[in-house]
């Protein structure tokens, strides 16, 4: 038998592994790792190492499918929740799928114009993919209702850096990490949630460095810290503007940068005064002592990191959380520099990738604004048509448009609205309101169970491309198999699509739609974005290369900033704490935090379809022992956990990872999806949702009542 | 036999549990010297007095004393009585009769190379030495002895005493610290040495316990009394654990370089059994059998080195010509394959393959190749082994098969089997 | 010439010189278990492990000569008639090379057996009957990788073997399954639960 060995990048996290596939007869027998390729540098986590089974799964979607009662040329009904896939769906060729979807879309655009459209691209397809699907619609439909589940994982960071320097990427790289002086995370569960870059912390504690963890988890690197500060949750800017009154009153501050690279920090310094950390202490719990401590550390290291992760950004006020972090690494100087600045860790393989490819709302490719009309008309001048210069509606703004009938078709590209957005139960009869729903996806997951039209696509191990990881490397994905039944890659189907449309539409983009492949995609991307010039799918054969890269000759940026931000000076904002926005009370007496464990990943569609799922196959909720003695529950006993938006059923497990009065429900799983219970206010500046803080009341349960159809 | 003891000549002489019959009997005069010649002198006469490791590999311990002395604290001290060594027992009868005397020596040691904690690791099997000592140190802390500013000297030292983990491992001085920091025994590589990267990866002293109690009638007689004793390559007291088939076993103090006729015929008042000498094994499971050719050898580190024998630990093992040598060496194979530890190939599959061996040899079913294979495995053993343990694992067996005649072809001891 | 710091075996390699090794991987620390890639350092009273020993100038070193050759030849006899090494080509070719002949210690020689694969868990299976003790798994599982401490030791000399606290399976461990191990096994002593299926001739589905 033999087996043939090809090289490629891992599916699941951001850390971007670089993998190698084994396969025989057409199975991926064995995963390794080269250990001279960085990122990862021979090291996986198990997902990479053994879970890619799922793209043999038999569930995976192999021809196109619509639904039973769509007849060609006449009316049909809206979206609504399939009973399965054999019982409402009817295999179609792809171009009666094609030509339907076309139609339709082509009609309701006719009807409703630009604004009825929602498309969500895909953090986990490749950036060609990605840069294809926003062209697509910006130019052919003149809409720019597109985004992605960065939306509900990231936005809070990306508001919070923004406003203050002007870039929202991970300024540092994995490569520093083993060589830290002292570092900070906070909101970041990172060895369960980037595990090959935990790795590389671990190993800096252990040659000396400091580690600071704020978490009101007690998650694993708190073993490895030299101070945690368990905050109450909720109230991760009182701790940081705590931290930075400290910095100031102490004179601990690094005059030389502040002067040189910022803005605003006399008005930012005497809006410190009341945040003293015995104000803290009272607001967030941590000691005094406590904080000025890892104020003292950070600001007197001589460089220092920040990473965070979702426990910032899934806030009403995430895009607080991340500018008080941007507030303490300014105060310190420790940006631009090796071994220190801004690391918010990227959870997805490729949601890195598929912002950097214009896979938002108000951005086009390489983060122009929409409403900037230089840099649009750039565009249009590469492109040939004219572009929308009014922002699109976010993720969840297109739910509520659905709801409210103004978006009247979806198109869904490989994500999962109907377990990631907040409020499920609200978002379900949203999509029940659409006209027309589009599927594009290796399963039918539960969004999919919607779709008036399922597209079968090939997974990333049956497809070229790339993908673009935390730290800003962008990896080749390459084809070690061929993709099951009539399945095709995804940036075949949307070349074909909008091949389709352009001629009924009667508008013609440059340069067509007939690219050779996906290294002609990648070379346009770098002649719209320059930063991605200097990368090409020559150079990628050897290994990633981090953009900013302008020229072949050019090897890629380590760290950003070493010649200040791009907003040219940091821009100090000064903040003002505020309480989650729920919180819990008589009836609803915990709080919930929601997130990710070891062993699966984001929904669940991949990993409940792999071997992973045979170690964790079912939700459980944590909770500490004095909340579970209180209720009372054990170890294994099944509990109904209630929001007031709704209620799952979940197993125990008592740990004191969860602080007293917090449980932790992971969402990957939708038999209990947890994002029943989460509510969907959203952060003002961000529009992203408080993933971390609903108040729940917790019952024991007799039978959970789950009954997991993976179709 | 002029030789006046010292380093036994408290044993039975005083209260081993009493501190007042230790000073009465010149305890702890040797620290207030230390204290009055400052730690740079000490560790100087240490060096001229050349006083060699009494533990078994014969290291001059002025020279590990001087290094720790150099070196960035913090730095430990460890007084290494695990004994394992078959036939060793010298140690435990020291730390029981005597163990005031322990204490004060490791605190000239610390005081002397500037270490602020140090170690007393016993072996587990000496319940009686543990206790003695325990309580010695309890004592000491309680008269001022141990802890802050001792004798108002303005140093510190605080001294614990360990449980050894019962393995013969343990006593190899990286192994032990591993077992100090409770981990697994398995021996370290060296370099890095201990005196540079020792216990918790910093500078360590670490002396068998005769070694430091050499170091408190040096500190007392001076140097010239010192050197005075024993060959001038390896001078001063030596104790010998005289066992086997002789009248009179036991534990002998004499200078070093005392022949192995005067130990065997004049302390051990001569072999029983058959009353023919056999052979001698020295140096215990790890060393080298002799034989009666050898009577006239010094027993010091370098003369046993010019017949290629090693003195180890002190051990003399008589056999009488009657002994089942066969057995005897199945008893050592048998040890080494049971003490191995299993860290390195060499060691970890030798001792295993020679057991094998040695067992067919006592049977008297050798195989064509098995002698072949016996050297070639002791060679392997002895040449790339990690630590002692395997360097030393072959050298009794294969000196016995050299030394005693033995004939392949009939399987027999010619100088044993003859008699029995 | 080698670079300061350099081991024997770099220096070696830099100056295009084999030196065998078994335990030793580029990539993790070096344990010097094995000590196949000893070699004789003139004035030293043992052969000196290539893989750790720092090469030092005017150093007369023979990686090839009679003595070191036997003790090669030597280890590798004894380990091949202990493990399993009908999956580690390298150890086959090293065998044929220093021509070693396993059989020399008999048929009846002990051999290291656990009984049967321990197969306890959904990822990997472990077969210590190939197991060699070259280390790598517990020092990745350890300080050079993971930093999870699930694998450790049991026994000693002879019966030496690698194991979880109280012998545990796998997932009542700190194991969090990273398989960093199974990447690093030479011989097949670990390996993917799906490969050992398939090779027993069980359908392999995907789950
Ligand atoms: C397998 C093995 C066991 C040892 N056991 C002991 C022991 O029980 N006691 C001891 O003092 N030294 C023992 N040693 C020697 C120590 O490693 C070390 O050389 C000694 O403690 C140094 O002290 P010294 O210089 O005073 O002799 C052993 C060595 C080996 C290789
Ligand atoms: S750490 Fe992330 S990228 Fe690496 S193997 Fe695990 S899931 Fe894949
Ligand atoms: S020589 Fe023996 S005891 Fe010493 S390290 Fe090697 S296996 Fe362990
Ligand atoms: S299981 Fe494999 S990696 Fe671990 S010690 Fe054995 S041979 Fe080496
Ligand atoms: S390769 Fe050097 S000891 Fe194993």
């Amino acid at each position: 038998m033999s087996t043939h060995i090809t090289p490629t990048t891992c599916p699941f996290c951001g850390v971007g592994c670089q993998i190698q596939l084994h396969v025989e007869n057409n199975r991926i027998m064995r995963v390794t790792a080269d250990f001279t390729m960085p990122p990862n540098y021979g090291k996986l986590c198990v997902k990479g190492r053994f879970g890619t089974d799922f793209v043999h799964h038999p569930t995976r979607l192999k021809k196109p499918l619509i639904r039973k009662d769509i007849v060609p040329g006449r009316p049909f009904g809206k979206a609504r929740r399939a009973r399965s896939l054999a019982e409402d769906y009817r295999e179609a060729s792809w171009d009666e799928a094609l030509d339907l979807v076309a139609d339709t879309l082509v009609a309701i655009y006719r009807e409703s114009g630009p604004d009825s459209l929602g498309t969500y691209c895909c953090a986990k397809a490749t950036n060609e993919d990605n840069y294809i699907f926003q062209k697509l619609f910006r130019t052919l439909f003149g809409t720019n209702n597109i985004d992605h589940c960065s939306r509900l994982c990231h936005a809070g960071s990306v508001a919070g850096l923004m406003r203050t320097i002007g870039s929202a990427a991970m300024s540092n790289s994995i490569a520093e990490m083993e060589n830290l002086d002292t570092f900070l995370v906070t909101g970041s569960n990172t060895t369960e949630n980037h595990p090959v870059i935990a790795l590389s912390l671990k190993k800096a504690v252990a040659r000396g460095a400091k580690l600071i963890v704020v978490d009101p988890r007690r998650i694993e690197l708190v073993e490895f810290a030299t101070l945690w500060l368990q905050q109450r949750p909720g109230t991760d800017v009182a701790v940081f503007q705590a931290m930075a009154n400290v910095i100031v009153s102490e004179g601990l501050y690094n005059a030389e940068y502040i002067a040189q690279h910022t803005e605003g920090f006399e008005e930012y310094a005497a809006s410190l005064a009341p945040y003293t950390p015995e104000w803290a202490e009272k607001v967030t719990g941590v000691p005094a002592a406590k904080i000025r401590q890892a104020a003292r550390m950070y600001a007197g290291a001589k460089v220092a990191a920040l990473y965070w992760g979702m426990g910032i950004s899934q806030s009403t006020h995430g895009a607080d959380n991340a500018t008080a972090l941007v507030n303490l690494a300014m105060l310190c100087g420790h940006i631009g520099k090796y071994g220190g600045g801004l690391n918010p860790l990227r959870g997805q393989n490729n949601v890195q990738g598929c912002s950097d490819m214009g896979g938002l709302p108000n951005v086009l490719p390489g983060y122009r604004f929409v409403t900037d009309a230089a840099e649009r008309s750039r565009f249009e001048a590469i492109w040939g048509v004219t572009l929308n210069p009014k922002p699109g509606l976010t993720a969840v703004e297109m739910v509520h448009a659905a709801d409210r009938g103004q978006i009247r078709a979806m198109y869904v590209m490989g994500e999962d609205p109907m377990t990631s957005e907040p409020n499920l139960n609200h978002a379900r009869h949203a999509l029940e309101k659409l006209d027309f729903l589009v599927i594009q996806d290796i399963f039918a997951n539960e969004t999919a169970l919607y779709g008036h039209v399922i597209l079968p696509a090939a997974s990333f191990a049956e497809k070229a491309g790339t993908f673009t990881n935390t730290e800003r490397r962008v990896q080749r994905v390459r084809p070690a198999l061929p993709p099951p039944g009539e399945a095709r890659p995804d940036l075949d189907i949307l070349l074909d699509l909008a091949r389709r449309l352009e001629r009924r539409l009667g508008v013609y983009v440059q340069p067509g739609w007939n690219y050779s492949g996906p290294a002609a995609v990648w070379a346009e991307v770098g002649q719209v974005a320059p930063e991605f010039r200097g990368i090409t799918y020559e150079r990628l054969e050897k290994h990633g290369i981090q953009y900013p890269c302008y020229d072949e000759n050019d090897p890629g940026t380590l760290y950003l900033f070493a010649d200040g931000v791009p907003r040219g000076k940091g821009k100090f904002w000064p903040l003002t704490f505020q309480e989650p926005v729920e919180t819990p009370d008589a009836v609803y007496p915990l709080n919930l935090s929601t997130g990710r464990v070891l062993y699966h990943w984001h929904g669940g569609t991949l990993t409940r379809r792999s071997v992973l799922n045979d170690i964790y196959p079912e939700p459980i909720v944590e909770i500490n022992p004095v909340d579970a003695a209180a209720i009372p529950v054990a170890t294994g006993d099944l509990v109904r956990i209630a929001s007031r938006r709704g209620e799952v059923v979940a197993r125990v497990e008592v740990t004191d990872r969860s602080p007293i009065g917090t449980i932790f429900l992971p969402f990957h799983f939708v038999e209990a999806a947890a994002n029943l219970l989460t509510l969907d206010a959203l952060d003002p500046a961000a529009k992203i949702p408080d993933y971390k803080n609903a108040a729940v009341a917790i019952t024991p349960a007799e039978e959970h009542g789950w009954n997991l159809v993976l179709e | 036999m002029t030789y006046q003891p010292v380093l036994t000549a408290r044993l039975g002489k005083i209260d081993p549990a009493s501190l007042q019959d230790y000073e009465a009997a010149g305890g702890f005069q040797a620290l207030a010297r230390a204290v009055e010649l400052g730690p740079k002198a000490i560790v100087e006469l240490l060096r001229e007095a050349y006083l060699l490791g009494r533990g078994g590999a014969a290291f001059p311990a002025g020279i590990k004393w001087k290094a720790v002395s150099e070196a960035p604290a913090p730095k430990y001290v460890i007084a290494n009585a695990d004994e394992s060594e078959p036939g060793t027992f010298k140690d435990r009868i020291l730390m029981e009769g005597d163990p005031f005397a322990l204490v004060e020596a490791m605190l000239i040691a610390a005081f002397a190379v500037g270490a602020e904690q140090g170690y007393i690791y016993i072996r587990g099997e000496y319940p009686q030495a543990i206790a003695r000592v325990q309580h010695a140190v309890n004592t000491c802390y309680n008269a001022g002895y141990l802890g802050r500013n001792i004798l108002g000297a303005g140093f510190h030292f605080d001294l614990e005493v360990r449980k050894g983990a019962g393995a013969y491992i343990c006593g190899e001085e990286t192994a032990l610290f591993e077992s100090i920091e409770g981990k697994r025994g398995f021996p370290r590589l060296k370099p890095p040495f201990p005196t540079e990267c020792g216990l918790f990866g910093r500078p360590t002293v670490i002396n068998n316990v005769e070694t430091l109690l050499c170091v408190l009638p040096l500190v007392l007689r001076g140097l010239d009394w010192f050197k005075s004793i024993g060959p001038e390559k390896s001078p001063g007291p030596k104790l010998y654990c005289l066992s086997g088939r002789v009248h009179r076993p036991g534990l002998v103090e004499a200078p070093m370089g005392t022949t192995l006729r005067t130990l065997i015929y004049d302390y051990g008042g001569g072999v029983s059994g058959s009353g023919e000498l056999g052979g001698v094994l020295l140096g215990g499971a790890a060393g080298v059998f002799v034989t009666p050719e050898h009577l006239d050898v010094s027993l010091d580190f370098a003369g046993l080195r010019t017949i290629d024998a090693v003195l180890g630990s002190g051990v003399v093992m008589v056999f009488d010509t009657s002994v089942d040598m066969k057995a005897v060496l199945r008893r050592i194979a048998r040890f080494f394959r049971h003490e191995s530890c299993g860290k390195c190939y060499p060691c970890q599959l030798g001792t295993q393959r020679q057991h094998e061996i040695v067992e067919r040899l006592a049977a008297g079913r050798l195989r064509s190749g098995d002698l072949l294979a016996l050297r070639e495995i002791g060679q392997t053993m002895r040449d790339a082994s990690i630590c002692g343990l395997g360097q030393t694992a072959s050298g009794a067996i294969l000196s016995a098969i050299d030394r005693f005649g033995f004939d392949e072809h009939t399987g027999r001891f010619l100088r044993f089997d003859s008699n029995w | 010439m080698a670079s300061p710091g350099a081991t024997i075996l770099e220096a070696a390699r830099s100056a295009g010189i084999t030196i065998p090794t078994v335990c030793y991987h580029d990539h993790l620390t070096a344990n010097a278990v094995c000590r196949i890639c000893v070699v004789e350092w003139m004035g030293s009273r043992t052969l000196v492990p290539a893989c750790v020993a720092k090469i030092q100038p005017n150093a007369r070193i023979y990686t090839d000569n009679e003595r070191v050759r036997t003790a090669r030849r030597v280890i590798l006899e004894m380990l091949a008639a202990t493990v399993d090494l009908s999956e580690a080509p390298e150890l086959q070719t090293l065998l044929a090379e220093y021509g070693a002949d396993p059989h020399r210690f008999g048929s009846d020689a002990a051999r290291r057996e656990h009984g049967p694969v321990k197969v306890d868990n959904p990822f990997y299976v472990r077969d210590y009957d190939k197991c060699i003790l070259c280390w790598r798994c517990v020092q990745v599982c350890a300080e050079d990788v993971q930093f999870t401490f699930a694998l450790g030791f049991n026994g000693r000399g002879f019966e030496t073997s690698i194991a979880t606290f109280f012998d545990r399976p796998m997932p009542e461990t700190t194991c969090v399954f990273c398989g960093n191990c199974v990447g690093v096994c030479p011989t097949g002593a670990l390996k993917g639960k799906r490969e050992y299926l398939a090779a027993q001739g069980a359908p392999i589905g995907p789950r």
